[in-house]
């Protein structure tokens, strides 16, 4: 494969795939929160207006579902 | 923004993420959907059929005006215009004067030259940050006005004596970011707001031109998602995520704590009154308990399974059976409220309700929660003369998109007003 390893090949797209995948293993909320910071950019106070939670209980899904995803990457990565 | 504790790991992942994320995976990213999915949990607030909430979905000027023709019924159906009571009608259900049509001149200079329901643009795409919020409108009955709350931390109020033309009246600054619920008792005198902290505010607006805050209710629970005042005016019910209910006397604009209803129930979304103002419904998703309000404190009359994990909605007729929307709508005979009986059963009806003020017509809306890109969803109305055999008269249907949304009728009970998640009121003229 000659682009095995290349920043944007097929490696580098395997991993958004798992990262995806792994995205949705997390709750709902957990996920929402992630999405509408890194794919939209929003601000928490943005994000709690949304989803109607308070502030606070943004950080603390995004600081969860970081973690969760942290685990889950290290067991699949771990798994290889 | 306070993440810097979220960037200390120094791993990368959130690049990680944000590179996935934008690397073309709709599924993951599609916006509409992960915001229903977050407050799936429960968290959703349904307003009762006074209030209303719209979430205003990015460039609402034309979801706005592709809503009004993507609608295939409404045709005539839809009211440039707002019909309401005229000052010093009394809060009673009366037919109000004739309708004015709107003189297609008289539209005030407006950034929204379809001015979608006549309603100004102001009001229906708030203040154009283009973010799907929530919005809270609220109708006086003895009066033209409105108090409207979108995503800044203030709240408007706007004159409707020229329907064709509503006035903005006067700006409040309320609670530090938004608005969570928010009621205008029945004589149009009084503002009670919440926010996003549990904050209660009770605003004197007997001069909308100049409100005053007057009171601020003691914080005693993280979240107020509803508040309402009685029919009599005399009452007003908060609800809270500490799963009780408050009942506040009003004196003047002066409230003070009377009763606290627990029951065995979860965070409390829903609040209803009897017309009679003695009876109060407050629908959670654990259950709907039904309250005494004659006795002091409030004695638990009874309580309705309730079959959602969801949204739900109730509302009293003014004979004193409940609608209930959770999913499917359902009728119940509260004659001997420790044991309602159930009436009629509308599969698939919807989650939120609205019935016109003499209780004949009732409204549904449902949603379509399967969480697909395109979600559908319908809005019914429906002949209740007979609570046990309710007969469908119309249906709009595929110009609702679904999620956060209210439904009112207007006092003189012409016109239904419909929010959509687009951020737009939609005007049905319902004669």
């Amino acid at each position: 494969m000659p682009d095995r390893g290349a920043p944007d090949g097929a490696g580098a797209q395997a991993d958004r795939d798992q990262l995806l995948r792994l995205l949705g293993e997390l709750s709902r909320q957990q996920r929402a929160v992630l999405v509408l910071r890194h794919y939209e950019d929003l601000p928490d106070v943005e994000i709690a207006r949304l989803l109607r939670i308070r502030e606070v209980t943004v950080r603390t899904h995004a600081l969860h579902g970081l973690a969760r995803l942290r685990t889950l990457l290290a067991a699949v990565e771990g798994s290889r | 923004m306070n993440d810097w504790q979220f960037r200390s790991e120094g791993d990368g992942l959130e690049d990680r993420l944000r590179t996935a994320l934008r690397s073309g995976a709709p599924t993951a990213a599609d916006l509409p959907q992960v915001i229903r999915a977050g407050r799936s949990r429960g968290r959703q607030l349904r307003r009762r059929r006074r209030l209303l909430s719209a979430a205003a979905a990015a460039g609402s000027v034309v979801a706005v005006v592709a809503m009004v023709a993507a609608l295939p019924v409404a045709g005539s159906g839809l009211l440039s215009r707002f019909d309401s009571p005229s000052p010093g009608a009394t809060a009673t259900v009366t037919k109000s004067p004739a309708p004015q049509p709107a003189p297609s001149g008289s539209q005030p200079a407006s950034k929204n030259s379809s001015a979608a329901a006549g309603w100004p643009a102001e009001v229906i795409h708030g203040n154009g940050s283009g973010l799907p919020l929530p919005r809270s409108v609220s109708l006086a009955v003895a009066r033209p006005l409105l108090a409207f709350a979108d995503d800044a931390p203030t709240i408007r109020l706007f004159d409707l004596i020229d329907p064709s033309a509503p006035r903005k009246i006067a700006t409040l600054r309320t609670h530090s970011t938004w608005t969570a619920a928010l009621a205008l008792n029945p004589a149009g005198t009084v503002l009670a707001t919440s926010g996003d902290t549990g904050t209660v505010r009770i605003w004197d607006v007997s001069d909308p031109a100049s409100p005053r805050l007057t009171q601020t209710l003691p914080t005693v629970t993280m979240y107020v998602p509803d508040l309402l005042f009685s029919p009599d005016g005399r009452t007003l019910a908060t609800a809270g995520y500490d799963n009780k209910v408050r009942l506040w006397r009003m004196s003047g604009t002066h409230a003070t704590l009377i009763d606290v209803l627990a029951g065995r129930t979860s965070d409390v979304m829903a609040l209803a009154f009897s017309t009679d103002s003695t009876r109060l419904a407050a629908a959670s998703y654990h259950n709907t308990i039904l309250w005494d309000l004659t006795r002091t404190p409030a004695q638990q009359l009874g309580q309705l399974p309730v079959n959602t994990q969801g949204l739900i909605d109730v509302a009293f007729t003014p004979t004193g059976d409940l609608v209930v929307a959770d999913g499917d709508a359902s009728t119940w005979d509260l004659s001997s409220p420790s044991a309602p009986r159930r009436l009629s059963l509308l599969k698939g009806a919807g989650t939120s309700l609205a019935l016109d003020p003499v209780g004949t017509r009732l409204a549904t809306q449902n949603r379509n929660s399967d969480g697909s890109a395109q979600p559908t969803s319908t809005l019914a109305l429906w002949d209740l003369s007979d609570p046990g055999a309710p007969a469908r008269q119309r249906t709009f249907s595929g110009g609702f998109p679904a999620d956060d949304r209210g439904l009112t009728w207007t006092a003189d009970g012409r016109t239904l007003l419909a929010t959509t998640e687009s951020g737009g009121l939609m005007a049905i003229d319902t004669p």
